[in-house]
């Protein structure tokens, strides 16, 4: 998994829970890497996942609520720091409808071996849309914190459901956009 | 307690952004790295590809035959310089063109279809076709076309490959045509020989009747002499033939006789060139007296200079046999006199003259033997000296010369007998060729 997801999650307990929270995060789950993460490296996905689970246990949480809250982080995160690559899209819509065309093709061609999820969107009509999710690992969680700040940020009147599909394990979804008004 | 615990977290998060710091700084030196190689890799593709784009369209400049890319709508995208040669424009000044522009459609092809046809040629391997060009400035040159297409980028690609025949087809006809010359030439042998026999014995024959008459006319002198002490016979011979019928004849008859022989002499050479002209073609080089060979170019071509020029013959006596093509050689000087005869009809007609004068000399030295043809024509003009030779260049009327004489003559005398041909012309005063052939 690529560094910058590490460097922002810690950057994100260290603003949400503090710095011993986070200094205890790595501390604890002692990742093999030595917790040095930088933007630009590569490190086993599975060290977040301990930290999120050992987080879990600190905060008294539930897990799928603090990678989701992450997901509305790193969301701004994003906007705040590709403004500008992003400014082009005016509607939750567009923005979900341009990741895997446009703004996977534009992180592949700073990190090459990036292992993107694959989403799939499709407008089902005026008011709906669909956008599927599929990864290798389960982080359904992180992505319906990203579409829960989109919507929010473009302050779009749009509900949605998400569907786990098989197997189940938060691999692989379906999130049902709906506008609630045109 | 919690103070001390954020300070020591404070530490290690500094040990960490330091330790992450080297990291980033690792992964940037390694990343330039790569950044440096895959610019070299770059550059060594770009330098390929360009090189062979470069060879690519050092091949297209280069081919003889014309090459050119169309739109499936038959626009021209692409036209080497044959191309543009056989369409006798510019290079460059094909490329937008319509392919219909330039190409004769048949009456059978509807104009809005017309585009369609000539991309279908190339539809399903069709062999090459003929079509007739059309060049801006009227021409119609004849063209074998063979078209084939292709995928470029997910378009259809037309290829042309375009051959002028016009030249092809010249050299067919100047083959057909030397064909039937050496069916003439064998035709002309064969009467030669049937000829040569009773010439044989008609001019022996009136060696015989001048011989008989000289007796014949003897007698009768004999007769004269004596014919008044026998007055019968005066009136007996009388009957058959008056005195001066008898006169008369006596008188005519040896000039009859000696104007027969001299006909009958000239048919006999007029044979006997023929025969040394039409003798049957051989590549083989032989000992050659060239003076004979001379001789019987000069009456084979007497009707073309006879009436415009006197020939006037130098030749050496003690000139050396040479190794020759006899019937070649023939052939260059046939050439050479036809020629000398042209120009020197022009310039009588030009200076209102009567007759001009052509020259043969033989010559030789220790290297080669030399045979030299002047004339006092119109002299050639010099924008044209260096391109006497070439095939098909002619300066005469349509139809009166093929361009192809001095082309022959260069070639047998350069290429078949290793000599040479030298021009030495002055407009206005006359022109001589001088051939050089190795002793």
């Amino acid at each position: 998994m690529k560094g910058i997801v590490f460097t922002e999650f810690i950057q994100f307990i260290e603003s949400e829970f503090g710095m011993v929270i986070a200094d205890h995060l790595l501390v604890a789950t002692n990742p093999k890497s030595g917790g040095a993460y930088t933007a630009v490296g590569s490190y086993d996905a599975g060290e977040l996942l301990a930290m999120v689970v050992e987080l879990a246990k600190v905060k008294q949480a539930p897990v799928p609520v603090l990678v989701k809250a992450f997901g509305n982080y790193l969301f701004f995160r994003f906007f705040e720091t590709h403004g500008p690559w992003l400014a082009a899209y005016k509607t939750t819509e567009q923005l979900l409808g341009a990741i895997e065309n446009h703004i996977h093709v534009e992180v592949r061609k700073l990190y090459p071996d990036a292992e993107l999820p694959h989403l799939t969107f499709r407008q089902v009509d005026t008011m709906t849309s669909e956008l599927r999710y599929q990864s290798i690992r389960p982080l359904a969680d992180l992505a319906e914190g990203l579409i829960e700040s989109t919507i929010r940020h473009f302050g779009d009147p749009i509900t949605f459901v998400r569907v786990d599909l098989p197997p189940a394990d938060g691999t692989s979804a379906c999130f049902r956009l709906t506008r609630t008004s045109s | 307690m919690a103070v001390i615990d954020e300070l020591v977290a404070y530490q290690r998060m500094l040990s960490r952004e330091r330790a992450a710091r080297e990291v980033a700084e690792g992964l940037l030196e390694q990343k330039s790295r790569e950044l440096y190689e895959v610019n070299q890799r770059l550059r060594l593709t770009s330098a390929t590809h360009q090189r062979e784009a470069y060879y690519l369209q050092t091949i297209l400049d280069v081919a003889r035959d014309g090459i050119m890319t169309l739109t499936s709508d038959g626009v021209i995208e692409k036209a080497n310089a044959s191309a543009a040669s056989i369409f006798d424009c510019k290079a460059g000044a094909l490329v937008k063109r319509s392919v219909c522009d330039l190409v004769e459609s048949t009456n059978a092809i509807r104009p809005d279809h017309e585009n369609r046809f000539f991309v279908d040629l190339c539809s399903h391997a069709r062999p090459a076709i003929q079509v007739v060009g059309i060049r801006d400035n009227g021409e119609r040159p004849e063209i074998e076309l063979s078209a084939s297409s292709g995928q470029f980028e997910n378009c259809e690609i037309i290829i042309w490959i375009l051959r002028d025949i016009d030249v092809i087809q010249k050299i067919k006809r100047q083959s057909d045509l030397s064909q039937r010359l050496e069916g003439i030439g064998q035709l002309a042998a064969g009467i030669a020989h049937e000829v040569n026999t009773p010439i044989q014995y008609i001019y022996e024959n009136m060696n015989f009747f001048a011989d008989a008459w000289h007796a014949v006319d003897g007698a009768l002198r004999a007769c004269e002499q004596h014919l008044g002490s026998a007055p019968e016979l005066v009136d007996i011979i009388g009957k058959v033939c008056s005195k001066e019928e008898l006169r008369f004849f006596r008188s005519e008859a040896p000039i009859a006789i000696e104007e027969t022989k001299l006909g009958v002499q000239r048919v006999a050479k007029i044979v006997a060139a023929i025969k040394e002209f039409s003798h049957p073609g051989t590549e083989e080089k032989f000992l050659t007296d060239l003076n004979v060979v001379v001789e019987s170019a000069a009456t084979v071509t007497s009707n073309h200079w006879r009436p415009v020029a006197e020939l006037k013959m130098e030749l050496d006596p003690s000139l050396p046999h040479v190794a020759c093509v006899r019937s070649s050689i023939n052939q260059v000087l046939v050439n050479l006199l036809v020629n000398a005869a042209d120009a020197v009809q022009e310039r009588n007609q030009k200076c209102a003259r009567d007759q001009g004068q052509i020259t043969i000399k033989t010559r030789y030295d220790d290297a080669n033997i030399y045979l030299l043809v002047s004339d006092t024509g119109n002299g050639i003009n010099p924008d044209h000296i260096n391109r006497i030779f070439n095939p098909f260049f002619t300066t005469k009327d349509v139809g009166k010369g093929t361009g192809q004489g001095l082309s022959i003559t260069y070639d047998i005398v350069a290429e078949k007998h290793g000599g040479d041909v030298e021009v030495d012309s002055v407009l206005g005063a006359g022109t001589t060729f001088t051939i050089s052939l190795p002793r």
